[in-house]
């Protein structure tokens, strides 16, 4: 199967279906709807990989926003903060081939979308949260594989590189920086190679 | 994301009036359709709210929420609970957020069933924070 492309056409029902994904949580879509119609808008694409075709050795990473849902909508998360995260992972890591979704429901779908249309990366179809969750360590991808490092930044300039030994530590330190940069972060997580970050359960239907 | 793509397209057919279109989504499935009755909420606490419904055949039901929608209890029987993903759309078929959720609001009542990870025993979410009851699988 072949990548397909997330149109202009789609954003609409992009931003639905993520809400519905959101169980009544994970932040409002229309405005990172907007965010993602102006990428695409202004030329830039989204291609959509079955995770089925992603090669094992592919240097992949969840991307996605942390924080306060209401203050996403009070400052538009543009992909400035994403580059900055994404910069540094890859400093750190090298570059990579593809993007995941840290979570689909709320916000974080769409914006997923609208970072790999601004990196001109491919985005791959997988869910790693399963569903709209408060905590990064609660997430089904978590209980596979350890959350050990995250790539912060914020939308006023801020980076980070967090490090720690458990998923629930990096969760707290990431938690307390929040109050200070504006309530939300771009992060970046899980860096690694596509067979052990891309874990079939969560792969969507 | 295809999935959220699905569940979009379905969702936006139905708002223009063909409501059949959500069969065509099968991860969907429309469990309440009625209003919301009244809404209390409890900051602090880790069920933070709960809204009673009423179904448009007058029965009565429950629908228990914290960041997200956690619980229908229909006519005291639970009817759907997370893992599976919840959600209350609007008259429109837009989804409801649970910090806006209010009486008088027509409203369906969305599942969304989980992926399999989130309801096996090394995933240690525990009760998704429905204390004291911890996950039943629906129809178990």
């Amino acid at each position: 199967m072949s990548a397909t492309a997330v149109t202009l056409e789609d954003v609409p029902a992009l931003a639905l279906g993520c809400g519905v994904l959101g169980s009544g949580g994970g932040g409002a879509t229309d405005g990172p709807a907007l965010v993602l119609a102006h990428q695409l808008a202004k030329g830039g694409r989204v291609d959509l990989l079955p995770a089925s075709t992603v090669v094992p050795e592919a240097r992949v990473a969840c991307v996605g926003v942390y924080g306060s849902g209401t203050l996403l909508v009070e400052t538009l998360p543009g992909p400035a903060a994403f580059r900055a995260a994404l910069g540094g992972l890859e400093e750190r890591h090298g570059s990579l081939d593809a993007l995941l979704p840290i979570e689909v429901g709320g916000a974080n779908g769409v914006l997923a979308a609208m970072v790999a249309a601004a990196v001109d990366r491919p985005l791959v179809d997988a869910d790693p949260m399963g569903r709209a969750f408060s905590r990064l360590n609660d997430t089904v991808l978590a209980a596979r594989l350890p959350m050990r490092e995250i790539f912060f930044a914020s939308a006023t300039g801020a980076t980070a590189h967090l490090q720690a030994d458990r998923g629930d530590q990096l969760e707290r330190v990431v938690q307390s920086l929040l109050p200070s940069v504006g309530g939300w972060g771009a992060i970046v997580a899980f860096p690694g190679r596509a067979e052990d970050v891309i874990c079939m359960p969560c792969v969507g239907p | 994301m295809s999935l959220a793509l699905a569940v979009g397209r379905g969702l936006g057919r139905a708002a223009s009036g063909q409501v059949d279109a959500l069969r065509e989504v099968p991860q969907v499935r429309v469990v309440l359709d009625g209003w919301v009755t009244e809404v209390r909420r409890a900051p602090g606490v880790e069920v933070r709210g709960v809204a009673s419904l009423s179904t448009r055949n007058r029965q009565p039901a429950r629908l228990d929420f914290a960041n997200e929608y956690l619980a229908l209890i229909t006519a005291g029987e639970l009817q759907a609970s997370a893992p599976d993903v919840l959600c209350v759309v609007d008259a429109g078929w837009l989804p409801i957020p649970v910090d806006e959720i209010r009486p008088g609001q027509q409203v369906r009542v969305l599942v969304v069933d989980a992926v399999e990870d989130l309801r096996s025993a090394h995933v240690e979410f525990g009760a998704f924070g429905l204390t004291g009851r911890g996950y039943v699988e629906v129809g178990s």
